[in-house]
């Protein structure tokens, strides 16, 4: 059924498009506010409510006074985005999402303008706001400003690196103080950043394969590093899955040849109907914790099973023998 | 009696905030100085770049250090190397910043070999009169020794100028790696005479065969050994033997230490030692261009992973040299000791580059690799083979190139 808004005057509408919002009727409050701007177009609480941005004697949809913000920062009219559009903006952020999408405007036009102590103060707040992993990205671009407060990165090595090597064209940056306002320079750094951040994750790579706890953490640090610098951690992701899978297919396999001894052993002893049905369920209980360990290992090499060898291969094969051992203890177990 | 006191309270109040004021006043116009120096660096103006940052680096601080090293970079960068060390040392006397001291070191060590690099170059020529009394063999044996080193030889300068020469050579090659501790050998070097002295107490060993290094494990003790040869077949002192075969083989045994038995890749190990030569051998890399052009080159993949160069040996050595140099002029000093350290711990060399390089892993990244590789032994090939046909034309004789160390 089409609604239509009544006549009256602009608060009264109002009114009733908060009272239609209060009651859900989320998508007839912002239709009533629409009209109420053809009224009024000035109408605070109404703008307010609509998330509008007043720009240039102009008003705007959030999102459309987000992309004139990014044409201003690329077209470097920073006192004009910092002093006009961008507090605008973030007085009508009222979702999370927003506040952060404000924030790293604001973060950017000041390390464009020099500002850098107070974009670093920015992206600590933003940090704080904002869920893992992207709170990772800020905390490092905040940390990387408060270190450097004049704008000035020290870079060791050439960036990108493929650059380097490879002689691909392109811009690239020598080793030696860059600026934090170059968004390569800034990208270079954050990759530094993220190459601490996993350092020691990479040290303890040896030691995750065996320990599950320094597994997990180690996952973690590489998931921080890449929040930081996408995909930075990829070759050590797959040397840690390959480690920890072929640490838990050992085990299986250790635990294989015990569960093989204990087989062995059934037929030497004699035992009664009961006690027999008891040991064969707990055979089966074992064999199902050996399995558990092959489809963990499984599971952990899954997603870089291209560059693990055979590894998947001997980890498929091995559950496949395992499936065989349990329909035969399985028939046993029915027979008896 | 009120009026008295209202003057020096509003000053005692004014004060803190003027100072501040004041403070992040200098503190701005010193952040300002810097951006533009930068930009400035950035853009190729050094003299602009010193200009700009010469306020900051007198105003002293921490603030100073940081325009020093943007000096310090414009100079190097200008070619004023000796004025570059003065700023180096300048920013590394006056930060707080560990990095920032440690980078300064750091550069200003390189441009002073740089400096030592270009007064002294290396020819790798030994004069008519030093190569007329290393030849001489004497009946005795004559012995010298330096902490690493022990020398057994025919001919007492020979004896010495091995011992000390062969000590810097180890230290070179075995930090050169990348190693951390001192090299825990002491290794044995003996030389004979001629090749007749040589193949009675060296090793079995092709006929072409002169020098070889070796580890003997005698009674559970590791003894490194080299055996050289004093002579050429013409009976004259071999003029290769200091530059090219003494490092060469010493890097083998440093490879061999560093990396344990086995475990160094064989293109690497023999990359390695020939670039330790002094003076190398251009017609390596000729034939290294030579085979891509004909299409006759063993595929990246291959090079990395063969144990022994089973198809034509001569091309698998030059492929070997052609590849670690190529790695070794694309990667700074300290992504190259990464790159044999994540070899060394047995990481595939396609992760191995890509991680040295600090670039994410991509499996097109090798193929990408091969073929920058591969069009850059093309080009070196086809410039030394004009530089040789130049300086024949020219009737000259033929010389190696001083080549890579």
């Amino acid at each position: 059924m089409k609604r239509s808004v009544p006549a009256g005057n602009a608060d009264e509408l109002f009114a009733l498009a908060l009272q239609a919002d209060a009651t859900g009727c989320k998508s007839l409050a912002y239709m009533i506010c629409l009209q109420i701007t053809a009224i009024e177009p000035s109408h605070p609480g109404v703008r307010r409510f609509l998330n509008h941005v007043r720009f240039d004697s102009r008003w705007m949809t959030f999102d459309e006074a987000v992309a004139k913000a990014e044409t201003l920062l690329e077209s470097g009219r920073l006192e004009l985005l910092l002093g006009r559009l961008l507090p605008e903006l973030m007085a009508q952020s009222d979702t999370t999402a927003r506040r952060l999408a404000v924030g790293n405007l604001t973060g950017r036009a000041q390390i464009q303008s020099g500002q850098f102590a107070a974009a670093g103060k920015i992206y600590a707040d933003m940090s704080a706001m904002a869920p893992a992993p992207a709170c990772h990205k800020y905390a490092a671009m905040a940390e990387l400003l408060t270190e450097n407060p004049d704008g000035m990165y020290l870079l060791a090595e050439p960036y990108p690196g493929a650059a380097a090597i490879l002689g691909q064209g392109g811009r690239h940056l020598v080793p030696g103080p860059v600026s934090l306002k170059d968004n390569l320079a800034m990208e270079a750094s954050l990759h530094d950043k993220a190459a601490e951040a996993m350092a020691e994750a990479i040290k303890a790579i040896t030691k995750a394969a065996r320990n599950p706890q320094v597994f997990v953490a180690a996952q973690k640090a590489f998931d921080k590093a890449d929040a930081i610098y996408p995909n930075i951690s990829r070759s050590y992701r797959i040397e840690l899955a390959a480690a920890r899978a072929a640490e838990l297919r050992g085990q299986a396999q250790l635990d294989l040849k015990a569960f093989n001894h204990a087989v062995e052993a059934l037929g030497q002893t004699a035992m009664d109907a009961g006690a027999y049905h008891g040991m064969l369920v707990g055979l089966l209980t074992a064999l199902e914790g050996i399995a558990a360990k092959l489809v963990q290992a499984s599971e952990i090499i899954k997603p870089h099973a291209k560059e693990a060898g055979d590894l998947p291969g001997q980890i498929a094969r091995d559950l496949s023998g395992l499936e065989n051992i349990r329909s035969t203890l399985k028939a046993e177990l029915h027979d008896k | 009696m009120i009026n008295r006191y209202i003057i020096p309270a509003v000053l005692l109040i004014a004060a803190p905030v003027a100072i501040t004021v004041a403070a992040e006043s200098r503190s701005d116009k010193s952040v300002e100085l810097i951006q533009k120096a930068l930009a400035l660096l950035e853009s190729g103006n050094e003299n602009a770049a010193q200009q700009a940052a010469m306020p900051a680096a007198n105003a002293g601080g921490e603030q100073g250090a940081r325009a020093w090293l943007i000096i310090a970079t414009a100079r190097y960068r200008l070619g004023e190397l000796e004025s570059a060390i003065e700023a180096y040392d300048l920013c590394r006397k006056t930060s707080s910043s560990k990095t920032i001291r440690d980078y300064a070191f750091d550069r200003a060590l390189t441009v002073r070999k740089e400096i030592r690099t270009r007064l002294k170059p290396e020819t790798g020529e030994i004069p008519q009169d030093a190569a007329k009394r290393l030849a001489k063999v004497e009946q005795v044996f004559h012995f010298a020794s330096a902490p690493n080193i022990f020398v057994r030889a025919r001919n007492p300068e020979l004896a010495r100028v091995i011992a000390s020469r062969a000590q810097i050579l180890l230290e070179k090659a075995w930090y050169g790696l990348g190693a951390e501790i001192k090299y825990p050998h002491q290794i044995r070097i003996f030389v004979h005479a001629d090749r007749h002295e040589y193949a009675a107490a060296a090793p079995p060993s092709p006929d072409w065969s002169c020098a070889t290094a070796r580890v003997d494990n005698i009674d559970g003790k590791l003894i490194p050994r080299i055996d050289l040869t004093q002579l050429d077949e013409n009976g004259q002192f071999d003029s290769r033997l200091l530059d090219r075969i003494l490092p060469h083989e010493l890097c083998h045994l440093a490879v061999s230490e560093y990396f344990g038995p086995d475990r160094c890749p064989l293109f690497l190990t023999e990359g390695l030692a020939m670039m330790a030569e002094k003076a190398g051998d251009p017609s390596r890399q000729i034939l290294a261009g030579q085979s891509f052009m004909a299409d006759d080159a063993t595929g990246i993949n291959d090079l990395v992973s063969q144990e022994m160069p089973l198809r034509k040996p001569e091309l698998f050595y030059s492929l070997s040299y052609s590849l670690v140099e190529f790695l070794h002029s694309r990667m700074s000093s300290a992504q190259f000791k990464a790159f044999l350290n994540h070899i060394r711990t047995g990481c595939p060399f396609s992760h191995a580059v890509q991680r040295a390089m600090g670039i994410s892993y991509e499996e097109g990244f090798i193929a990408l690799l091969a073929e920058t590789w591969k069009k850059h032994s093309m080009q070196q090939s086809a410039l030394l083979q004009a530089v040789q046909q130049a300086v024949q034309s020219a009737g000259k004789p033929d010389k190696p190139d001083a080549g890579k160390p």
